[in-house]
């Protein structure tokens, strides 16, 4: 609940607070976000006194159990906003897992308000002004999606974050595949761009692209040639030479079809996946 | 143009095709100019004018995928040596579970 404020808004209002809180305890709450270590006496001060006091003025404003990750890269005005739409969420669907993502937490501009509830039950998404809300199957929160996702977020639940996510080879191309063949029709690819860099980056590197950062990516990258440079860095990086191996079979099938198809998707296919096969030997 | 004339002309082109997805109602929910340019797609599809993707799970399935605006998406599957079999159409939400399904 503490991630609600900052150590800026603590300053601006320390003679307010100080009704509240006394100079001791103010100075612990400062100390906590600064993120420094709090010793023992401090740390009883604060789950004793400092915490319970926010917890009651939060329920002047109907906040709890809000659960703020990647504050750092969010818009301050935003934050409080979208506090307000998840209490709204909240009270029309009750007792679910809601979670607020995406551009409009970090970007001055954005199209929608990405709202993801989690729910058990197949539902069908809606539109409302700005607000896009997604309904989600619940185990999605196992997905390397979610942790993407959740990195810079605003929810109401909350959750232990996996980092191991098992990437299989045919999913990345399944997913590079599509990208390339979306650009290629000229259609929009930014979904699928999204997944691509966030498997890519998982399998080379193992590190999980938060949404701010896959937005910032995706900004950069309009060409097909970046694009299947990116996957074969990742393919050598992310699999071994035997893995690899079993693209040969999809060089030859793409070649069998070019025989009826003149599909220029199926070129790209070929010359990336013999380049990894070169590197990879 | 409704949804049983667009599956009339459609089995024309491709013969003894299946329809799946939510068809009747997201076609209808088309604008008239989308409508026509499904069918040109499919006569497309059908004259090898469209590239292609392969199924990661079935090595004889060959899929074109095409997008209607933000949320409606088809795909038209076919046996790489054979006949077409299905044209999926749905809101993106289905087509990426059938796009799963298919190995696409």
């Amino acid at each position: 609940m503490e991630n609600l404020i900052t150590l800026d808004m603590v300053n601006k209002n320390e003679s307010s607070l100080e009704r509240i809180f006394t100079s001791l305890q103010l100075n612990i709450l400062k100390k906590r976000l600064q993120k420094k270590e709090l010793d023992a006496n401090e740390r009883t001060y604060y789950y004793k006194y400092i915490k319970p006091k926010l917890k009651a003025m939060f329920s002047f404003f109907n906040i709890s159990e809000i659960n703020i990750m990647g504050r750092e890269y969010m818009i301050d005005d935003r934050i409080a906003k979208a506090v307000e739409i998840l209490n709204k969420i909240k009270k029309k669907h009750k007792n679910k897992r809601i979670m607020i993502s995406g551009s409009f937490l970090f970007n001055k501009n954005y199209n929608d308000i990405d709202v993801f509830i989690f729910t058990k039950y197949e539902k069908e998404d809606y539109k409302k002004g700005k607000m896009h809300v997604n309904f989600l199957p619940e185990n999605v929160i196992d997905s390397l999606f979610f942790s993407s996702l959740s990195e810079v977020s605003i929810s109401n639940f909350y959750y232990i974050h996996k980092n191991e996510f098992n990437v299989e080879l045919n999913n990345v191309l399944q997913n590079y595949e599509l990208l390339i063949n979306s650009i290629l029709n000229k259609e929009n690819y930014q979904k699928e761009l999204r997944d691509f860099l966030l498997n890519t980056e998982y399998i080379s590197t193992g590190v999980i692209l938060n949404t701010k950062q896959l937005y910032n990516l995706r900004r950069k990258i309009n060409r097909t040639r970046i694009i299947s440079n990116t996957l074969i860095n990742a393919l050598i990086l992310g699999y071994n030479k035997n893995k690899l191996n079993s693209l040969k079979k999809y060089i030859a099938g793409y070649r069998e079809l070019l025989k009826q198809y003149k599909s220029s998707n199926l070129n790209e296919y070929i010359q990336t996946y013999e380049k990894v096969i070169e590197i990879a030997a | 143009m409704q949804h049983e004339e667009a599956r009339e002309i459609i089995k024309e082109i491709l013969n003894d095709i299946k329809f799946e997805g939510h068809f009747d109602k997201c076609f209808d929910n088309l604008k008239e100019s989308q409508q026509k340019e499904l069918i040109k797609w499919v006569k497309e599809c059908k004259d090898h004018k469209i590239s292609l993707i392969q199924s990661k799970k079935d090595r004889n399935l060959i899929g074109f995928v095409k997008k209607f605006g933000s949320n409606l998406r088809t795909i038209l599957t076919k046996e790489k040596e054979g006949y077409f079999l299905v044209l999926f159409l749905d809101k993106h939400k289905y087509y990426e579970f059938e796009m799963l399904k298919l190995g696409f």
